[in-house]
């Protein structure tokens, strides 16, 4: 008995051993990375044409992010033992920026694929594992991120795993590139970097192995223009997985309204500051920021920007070129007034444009500022 | 332990259990925060420990650089290829250790394909170092340290230290062309940016598992996202002989292609005609099913491995033709990197090289005998012949061989009845060879003369640690060519030229320091004759090989030593 006493004392003291020691990983790591496959479809420009899944049932239900990498003719999909599928799109959620995936054979002979290991959300119990692990994180605890970074596992290779703490639960003010990010629910802000190429779709896993999130897509802060690490939790993705798989015949898009209006809006003045301009895209590696087209009744219509102006500078900056100038644009707080310098001609104009939905009663000013022609060089002959 | 448990253990158990659990949780804030504090206390000692040795390496102009770890109490220490590439004109560079100090350095062998180069440090006379690790037991999930010199901030070469798990291992990084290729590398995701070239990845023990040369980069720019890769230690183990010795190292390829293939293995869709694998017999079509042994999980895993090996190492291919298994053994040809001037050897680092292992034999054989180098060996052999192609054997026979300082080496045959033959001499420094029978002198069969001249050499230079600058170069480190085909033992091979016609190439074994192998050749006949050393034996207080296996062309037989008489 005193033997089998010393065993059991060893067990949890070794136990809690591994976990100082930094071999604790090793649970939440067994547990992922057999439940995660490496997807492989449509890729075009910045977009990646790689990703990750996670298996959420034993027949090869996979949910991924939504990304153009799933609208290829073919998504291939390599199971954690090397074995490829072809993964089929059963659903897409917009507002959740969530696809849910089938895998199958990929010679097309309907037969059943599998069984795979599989995390259980157990989305339909009443105790539901995953709102346990999810409420169960504390800031500070740690987190094991699962995925397909760069691609760099290929065929049976295990995929990459990165660690970190878990930050905090809440909302991201962010952005795709100039667009913004639709997804508006909760995330789970972590510290480990998950802001990768390919990594989008992967397992976040707490130290028991137990799912908790899954890594959201590569944006940027609308502040600082940083790229956010988060996932989205494992109760969202459940809320998806019921409203996907509860009325196969409604058209999956429609999932988007599924979400509480409270959640889905934002403040409208939120949104980027859009003037109305459209530059031209004329040029050869520096693409100068040359106004093709003015929306009537924009903000820059008002302010009396005209087609062929070349915009100089924002708010007192300059800018070189529409990259420059785009990203200035980006930068702005929330009605933020705009001044920009225009060169007309010869002649150098300062305008000032006005979010009409943050201050509608300012005026539209317009000032000659001065003649680029007459006046000339000083101290120069 | 593995036995059943009876059945009553559990319902005994349970109450204890629970008491057990009850206690431990009661005391759990504490010994938690114990077991952390003393994982810290660990780190720390294992950093303190290790950081002397890290090494912020500057080309002369002190602009731009990249990390280093030294590796042995002389100033060796490795880096990456691309740290010292622009450094290869004039060789020379500088290190500062975290004493605050920076020292002269220089750079020795390199391995553009591996992205590995050698340098050292002198101005001190011990140089802290560290040892290299086993990577093939680092795992998914372990602890590792990366020291180096980050964004080059360090201002007193003190390296910045970062920690992270292993995120990946057997990784494949494609090359440019034929350089900088990351063959079974450690993927971690401790931060690694610019500066950390060329630095060191620590397991937790403090031992160097890989050293890190590349990271994946985002959109971002130019630095850390979680993804950074070491080379492994045990590929560079590999290659580090060839590295002292201030040799340019070559990679190994087999001269085949293969395609991605959905599954376990891989196919071979083509092979180059006379090369590496169409000589080992491989053909297109091949599925690969293990590779030295260990089975290919993907294309991936495939190019790692081989990506690991120096040319003429001989690899075991398993493969699978038309549904049957077949196992093939192949030597690999050398992979040509791109370098952009010539790499020359420079002699001084080469002697440096051939010092050190021939003073190493001399230290093995001589082990702790105390007395002075024996003046005069005497010994017997008895030579078995192997069958030759048309099955005759020649029966056994006995010699006697003697050897003076100073004087030539002696053999001659004792018959059965207990007479003796002629005397054969052999006189490396004039490098003449005769019999003599009764005053006549004429030319000995080269072989003999050869073997006896290797033998010679043995025990006049190798015994001694050598003084001087000596003829020897290290001219090869790695499977040496003239090894057995299955054999993949790593050789550090000597060329040694005796006299104007003979050249000796000795292998010596660079985990144990043991001469394995010498190929005797003459430049002249271009007969060449293969000698491997084994069965070392105490003889008098030294460490003696006592069989010697010899193979020439037209015959073989193997020579057991015996009868030994040393003096003094």
């Amino acid at each position: 008995m005193k033997s089998a006493l010393a065993i059991v004392l060893a067990m949890i003291v070794t136990g809690w051993c591994q976990r100082a020691s930094g071999g604790g990983f090793d649970r939440a790591i067994e547990s992922a990375l057999p439940r995660v496959v490496k997807l492989y479809g449509l890729g075009v420009g910045l977009e990646a044409g790689y990703g990750t899944g996670v298996i959420l049932s034993e027949e090869g239900l996979v949910v991924t992010v939504f990304s153009l990498l799933i609208d290829a003719r073919r998504v291939r999909a390599v199971a954690p033992d090397g074995r490829t599928y072809e993964a089929r799109v059963l659903a897409r959620d917009y507002a959740r920026q969530l696809a849910l995936l089938q895998l199958q054979s990929p010679t097309q002979d309907a037969q059943p694929v599998g069984p795979f290991s599989f995390f259980d959300l157990a989305c339909d119990s009443d105790e539901r594992e995953h709102r346990e692990s999810t409420a169960s994180l504390r800031p500070g605890d740690w987190v094991v991120a699962v995925g397909n970074a760069f691609k760099v596992a290929d065929g049976a290779e295990p995929a990459s795993i990165a660690h970190g703490v878990f930050s905090t639960r809440t909302r991201l003010d962010a952005r795709r590139r100039i667009k913004d990010f639709p997804y508006t629910g909760d995330v789970l802000v972590i510290d480990a970097i998950t802001s990768n190429p390919g990594a989008p779709g992967g397992a976040l896993v707490d130290l028991e192995g137990r799912l908790v999130g899954m890594i959201g897509r590569q944006v940027t802060s609308n502040l600082t223009h940083t790229h956010f690490n988060y996932a989205i939790p494992s109760d969202v993705l459940c809320d998806f997985l019921q409203d996907a798989t509860s009325d196969s015949t409604s058209d999956p898009m429609q999932t988007a309204g599924l979400i509480p209006r409270g959640r889905m809006g934002r403040d409208e003045s939120e949104k980027s500051f859009d003037p109305g301009i459209r530059l031209s895209k004329a040029g050869y590696r520096t693409i100068l920021p040359f106004v093709e087209r003015v929306r009537r009744n924009s903000p820059a219509a008002r302010a009396g920007v005209r087609k062929d102006d070349l915009i100089l500078a924002v708010n007192g900056k300059n800018v070189a070129d529409v990259k420059e100038y785009e990203s200035r644009l980006r930068a702005l707080l929330p009605g933020e007034p705009v001044t920009l310098v225009i060169r007309r001609g010869r002649t150098i104009l300062t305008t000032e444009l006005v979010d009409p939905e943050t201050s509608k009663d300012q005026d539209v000013k317009t000032s000659k500022d001065r003649d680029v022609g007459t006046s000339k060089p000083e101290g120069k002959p | 332990m593995i036995s059943p448990q009876p059945p009553y253990f559990p319902l005994l158990c349970l109450p204890l259990c629970l008491v057990a659990i009850a206690a431990a949780a009661d005391g759990r804030m504490d010994s938690d925060l114990d077991l952390v504090l003393r994982a810290q206390e660990r780190r720390i000692e294992i950093i303190e420990r290790v950081s002397p040795s890290v090494v912020c390496i500057f080309d002369s102009n002190e602009q731009g650089g990249g990390s280093g770890v030294i590796i042995d109490p002389d100033g060796y220490g490795l880096t990456n290829y691309h740290v010292v590439a622009g450094m290869l004109r004039t060789r020379k560079g500088l290190g500062g250790l975290p004493d605050h100090q920076l020292y002269p350095l220089e750079v020795l062998g390199i391995d553009p394909t591996g992205d590995v180069a050698m340098f050292r440090l002198t101005g001190r006379e011990v140089f802290p170092y560290v040892e290299l690790g086993d990577s093939d037991q680092v795992r998914v999930g372990d602890i590792a340290y990366v020291l180096g010199n980050a964004f080059m901030l360090s201002e007193d070469y003190t390296p910045t230290v970062t920690v992270g798990l292993v995120s990946g291992v057997h990784r494949y990084q494609w090359g440019v062309g034929n350089n900088l290729v990351y063959s079974d590398c450690i993927q971690t995701d401790a931060a690694v940016n610019p500066g950390n070239s060329g630095g060191p990845l620590f397991n937790k023990r403090g031992e160097v598992i890989g050293i890190n040369g590349r990271i994946s980069i985002n959109t971002r720019g130019r630095y850390n996202v979680g993804l950074g890769y070491a080379i492994s230690s045990n590929q560079i183990k590999r290659f580090i002989p060839a590295l002292r010795a201030g040799l340019l190292a070559r990679h190994g390829t087999l001269q085949a292609k293969v395609e991605f293939y959905e599954g376990v293995g891989t196919v071979f869709t083509s092979v180059t005609p006379g090369q590496a694998a169409d000589k080992a017999g491989l053909i297109a079509g091949d599925k690969l099913l293990s590779f030295d042994g260990l089975s290919i999980v993907s294309r991936n895993h495939y190019a790692s491995l081989l990506g690991t090996y120096p040319a003429n190492w001989p690899v075991t291919l398993q493969l699978e033709r038309n549904g049957q298994r077949k196992e093939i053994v192949v030597r690999l040809d050398p992979i040509e990197p791109k370098l952009r001037h010539p790499f020359t050897v420079t002699r001084r680092i080469n002697q440096r090289e051939v010092q050190r292992v021939l003073g190493r034999f001399a230290e093995i054989v001589r082990g702790d005998r105390t007395s002075p180098h024996p003046t005069e060996w005497k010994w017997t052999v008895d030579r078995r012949y192997r069958p030759a192609s048309d099955g005759t054997v020649k029966p056994p026979q006995r010699f006697e061989v003697s050897q003076a300082a100073g004087q030539p080496a002696r053999m001659r045959r004792i018959y059965e009845d207990g007479s003796h033959g002629a005397i054969i001499e052999y006189d490396a420094r004039s490098a003449v060879r005769h019999t003599s029978r009764a005053g006549e002198s004429f030319v000995l069969a080269p072989d003999d003369a050869m073997i006896l001249g290797a033998l010679h050499l043995i025990q006049d230079k190798l015994l001694t640690p050598p003084e001087e600058e000596t003829l020897a170069d290290v001219v090869h480190a790695g499977s040496a060519g003239f090894q057995r085909a299955q054999e993949s033992r790593l050789l550090e091979v000597i060329a040694w030229p005796m006299g104007d016609e003979t050249i000796v190439r000795f292998g010596f074994d660079t985990e144990t320091g043991r001469l394995m192998r010498a190929v005797v050749r003459d430049r002249a006949s271009g007969t060449e004759a293969t000698l491997i050393f084994g069965d070392y034996r105490d003889i008098g207080g030294l460490l003696f090989p006592c069989t010697l296996e010899v193979e020439a062309s037209g015959y073989a037989y193997q020579d057991t030593l015996g009868n030994w008489e040393l003096s003094p």
